[in-house]
């Protein structure tokens, strides 16, 4: 029942939140608070190598197909969606309201956010896609209604993108559902049983790709990625979270959830090829940042670079690369909203949000200027912070299967340092610009928001284990060890 | 006699109709009687479920799942008098035989519904074609919808002498007029050149009236020019009655299949999704978008008749029952914004629309909630039809059919989406250019809440509806 409850809260309050206008903002911030502390406890009672669901619903749905309304929480779901709990919470928290129009914005973002978390803990696939599907309305309107610049036609370019991933996807779901059903008479969408079907001839390979179709698009890889800088930087500030720390990690999620436990076999043909995708993801997309003059663009290439190491962890097939992957979508939901809540303001404050007009925010405001410098050093690695974990392990765990991609992707880091730095000198150094000379420090509640994200950031570098004892689950395992067995 | 107590009181009312109206012609009075003649059929269709199911003459066969296309139709005709009649009163100053006219096209819809022989069919067609010549071009002061009209009424005459035709070469080679026996022919009979010519001919026809590429050039000019209240019902209840025929006898899985005949339904399915999707990107006016997007719809339903049985069945049946539902809400908006005094077109520029959700909070919720579902966005009706359509298809491994199907309904989410993003948005500076309609009536506001409601609830819950259309298809 708790499991369904995690998706419910937020939804109701997506529902309650148009009546609360002015309220809604607090009201949001309660319903995330009670959701964080509901996973918080679930996470206290387990067990740590606890084998099965910590909690599981299920109730029939369409029962003519075989579709389940049905969630569960292992140690891989509950470390997501306690990030994007908090995160949702941060990014409501840390940005100033809209007045009157408050109400209607919670009530979508909200609905963005249910919509994530039920990503997370379906365990049907028909109600996963769903929810794959649902996150997207949410965020169109974000875009369009409360978005800048040419909000809609980033929002429309996004949605033609995520939709035709999404259908592919959609057509590899009900694929593996009629195989199941030729084969054994029973319809079913349960992933479980999905994936203890084998798949005859080469019809796993074509049912990845489709799925893979959703999630390269999504997170996004090259070459995929071009709907996502001019998204993010038409998206308000929220908006932007919400794509970057909750919907990007969507993909990463399915990858390891769905994608290696329903074809291992495939996925084990085709790994050369996506790794060499993410690789290509992670250097060409650091690259891309290191070019771009808007700050929230550089943000958004420099998080397609940094999830393209989820998917190559993802894809080393051993216990070192998908925990590196899972460390690093938690640590990246923390960095990358920290770095767009202080951005946010910075531009917010001087009007200008040009690399080439900013400069010298430092001198001005040093606390803004601090604020900036810790989370820019998370985001490039430094060790200390989750993100060096994260990147490290994934990074280690490639090497072991595929040395020369590993070794590639360790440039990564170097060009990452390069964009980093590059944000940081053009913001906060040098003498005052105009604009940069109109910055001011962040507000006591911002403050609180970030020193909370830095605190989750630095635990995750110093002592990491907790995490990686959480999602250390049969599900995800399974499908090492058959590729393991292959290997050998 | 109570098997077709239905079609029997849906003939009954245009003649007490036309009665009426030669005595007192009063718009109100002909659009309650109306009504009370499809009610009156509608609460006949459980009396004549309790007889099913039953053969009347060899011309017609009554069973619960043609009965249930029959409901559909009567609905649909029912909504469409309820949101339309403001329209069809300040569009004409009689409107009373428009009443007589859609009453006798849905009888003729019903009867090909039911119909088992090519005569029955014959008849039906011709019964709900040569009323819908005269409902396109009923409103005079509307030059577009006259010049609709003719140009139905020619194309449709000529495709019914291409069924005629087609059906008379059938007969002379197989011996049979009913459609049983001429599924039940043998493959070597259904390969002579006489029958192959026939069944092309009629497929010809058939597509015609369904509007699939490449038989749909009729459809922009029509959907733009026809009053939208006749659209709402041309394309739905118009297309219900071939419907059943096609899913009652050439989706039963021991029909042979005829390889030319796959290969036909293949290609125009493809071409179909393609050529509509892609026609409607590029349209401004929001009827031809309509247009060009039901042709794709016809694409998405004909995958569904390149697999057999009862999976099949159900997708069509089910994709239709969303289409139906989504299409005349998004027309009814049309018409309830088209009532101006003095308007003599439609409100046409998805410009128009620009806005509405703000001003009209109901008709845009509406409107928005239909075009979702038009485009397949879950939790809608739209969007379980096309899972079931997939379902239909991959059960064949048509895996390129439906790759084709996945990719062009990203251009269909994209069109819907755009058009729903300018109902959204806020009116420009200056006035908003689509009128405000007077306070609307009470019955109208229901209907159009209501089809929106079920678009969206058979969405969310379908369980109770897919029960009723497993019924109907074992």
């Amino acid at each position: 029942m708790i499991a369904l409850w995690i998706f419910l809260l937020p939804l109701i309050g997506a529902c309650l939140a148009p009546f609360a206008r002015r309220a809604a903002r607090p009201l949001a911030i309660v319903v995330l608070a009670a959701d964080a502390m509901a996973l918080i406890r679930l996470w206290r009672q387990a067990a740590p190598a606890d084998t099965t669901w910590l909690a599981a619903w299920t109730t029939e749905w369409v029962p003519q197909l075989g579709i389940n309304f049905a969630f569960g929480i292992d140690g891989f779901a509950l470390s997501l969606s306690l990030m994007a709990c908090l995160v949702a919470l941060a990014a409501l928290a840390g940005t100033p309201g809209r007045g009157e129009e408050d109400g209607a914005f919670c009530g979508w973002f909200l609905l963005g956010v249910a919509a994530v978390l039920g990503v997370f803990l379906a365990t049907d696939l028909f109600l996963f896609f769903v929810c794959f599907e649902l996150m997207l309305l949410p965020t169109v309107v974000l875009i369009v209604r409360w978005g800048s610049g040419e909000a809609r036609a980033a929002a429309l370019r996004f949605f033609v993108y995520t939709q035709t991933g999404g259908l592919l996807m959609l057509v590899s779901i009900v694929g593996l559902h009629v195989v199941h059903h030729t084969a054994t008479g029973v319809r079913t969408f349960d992933t479980a049983t999905l994936a203890a079907m084998p798949l005859p001839g080469m019809l796993g390979h074509v049912f990845l790709i489709g799925f893979l179709a959703a999630f390269a698009v999504k997170l996004p890889m090259v070459p995929f990625h071009t709907w996502q800088a001019r998204a993010y930087a038409c998206a308000p500030t929220e908006g932007a979270i919400l794509l970057a720390a909750l919907m990007a990690k969507t993909a990463g999620y399915g990858l390891l959830r769905f994608v290696l436990p329903l074809f291992p076999a495939a996925a084990m043909d085709l790994a050369p090829w996506i790794v060499a995708i993410g690789i290509l993801t992670v250097l060409y997309a650091a690259w891309l940042a290191y070019g771009q003059q808007d700050i929230v663009r550089v943000i958004a290439y420099s998080s397609a670079s940094h999830l393209g190491y989820v998917v190559v962890g993802a894809l080393a097939f051993n216990d070192l690369g998908r925990t590196g992957a899972v460390v690093q979508m938690v640590c990246h939901g923390l960095s990358v909203t920290g770095l767009l809540l202080v951005f946010a303001h910075m531009s917010r404050t001087t009007g200008a949000r040009d690399l080439r007009e900013l400069g010298g925010v430092w001198r001005v405001s040093p606390s803004l200027g601090a604020f900036v410098l810790v989370f820019v050093l998370a985001t490039l690695g430094l060790p200390g912070f989750g993100n060096f974990m994260g990147e490290f392990m994934a990074l280690a765990g490639l090497f072991q299967r595929f040395p020369l991609a590993g070794s590639l992707g360790a440039i990564g880091a170097v060009l990452s340092a390069a964009y980093a730095l590059r944000l940081l000198q053009r913001t906060c150094f040098g003498a005052p610009t105009p604009p940069g000379g109109r910055a001011i420090g962040l507000p006591a509640t911002s403050v609180l928001v970030s020193a909370a994200l830095i605190v989750g950031l630095i635990w995750m570098g110093v002592r990491p284990q907790p995490l990686v004892d959480l999602v250390s689950v049969p599900t995800l395992t399974g499908a090492e060890q058959l590729a393991q067995g292959r290997l050998e | 006699m109570l098997s077709l107590l239905p079609i029997v009181l849906l003939a009954v009312t245009p003649i007490v109709l036309l009665l009426t109206i030669s005595a007192e012609r009063r718009h109100g009075l002909t659009a309650t009687i109306a009504l009370l003649g499809l009610g009156a059929a509608l609460a006949a269709v459980p009396t004549a479920a309790a007889t099913l199911p039953r053969d009347v003459t060899v011309l017609l066969h009554v069973d619960a799942f043609g009965l249930a296309y029959v409901a559909l139709a009567l609905v649909v005709a029912a909504c469409v008098i309820v949101i339309g009649y403001r329209y069809v009163e300040v569009r004409e100053r009689n409107p009373e035989e428009y009443y007589v006219l859609l009453l006798i096209a849905t009888a003729g819809t019903s009867a090909m519904a039911f119909s088992t022989h090519f005569i029955s069919f014959y008849l039906g067609l011709e019964i709900l074609s040569v009323s819908q010549y005269g409902l396109m071009a009923y409103f005079r002061r509307d030059r577009f919808g006259t010049e609709a009209g003719v140009k139905y009424l020619i194309l449709a005459a000529a495709s019914a002498a291409f069924l005629l035709f087609g059906m008379a070469l059938v007969y002379a080679e197989l011996g049979t007029m009913t459609f049983e026996g001429m599924i039940s022919a043998s493959a070597e009979q259904m390969s002579s050149s006489i029958v192959l010519l026939g069944v092309a001919m009629m497929c010809a026809s058939i597509g015609f009236k369904l509007s699939i590429v490449p038989f749909h050039y009729w459809t922009p000019d029509i959907y733009d020019g026809a009053p939208a209240s006749v659209v709402a019902f041309v394309s739905t209840a118009g297309k219900l009655g071939v419907f059943a025929v096609l899913v009652r006898y050439f989706l039963v899985p021991t029909s042979p299949v005829s390889e030319a005949l796959v290969a036909f339904v293949t290609a125009s399915a493809v071409m179909s999704m393609v050529v509509g999707n892609l026609m409607a990107l590029v349209q401004t006016s929001l009827k031809r978008l309509l247009a060009y997007s039901s042709i794709a719809h016809m694409g998405y339903i004909s995958v569904a008749f390149l697999s057999f049985g009862e999976v099949a069945a159900e997708a069509v049946t089910f994709y239709l029952l969303g289409y139906t539902l989504a299409s005349v809400a998004a027309f009814g908006v049309i018409m309830v914004l088209s009532t101006e005094p003095g308007r003599t077109s439609d409100l046409d520029r998805i410009e128009d629309y620009r806005g509405l959700i703000r001003q009209r909070p109901l008709l845009g919720g509406v409107l928005v909630a239909s075009l979702l579902s038009f485009a397949g966005i879950p939790l809608t009706a739209g969007f379980l039809g096309k899972l079931y359509v997939i379902l239909a298809g991959a059960q064949e491994g048509q895996w390129f059919v439906l790759a084709v199907l996945a990719l062009t309904s990203v251009a269909g989410a994209w069109y819907y989406l755009r058009v729903a993003v300018t109902v959204c948005s806020a009116a420009t500076d200056e006035a908003p250019s689509h009128p405000v309609p007077a306070a609307l009536s009470g019955p109208t506001v229901v209907v159009l809440a209501v089809l929106a409601l079920l678009v969206v609830v058979i969405g969310v819950y379908p369980a109770p509806v897919l029960a009723v259309v497993d019924l109907l298809h074992n």
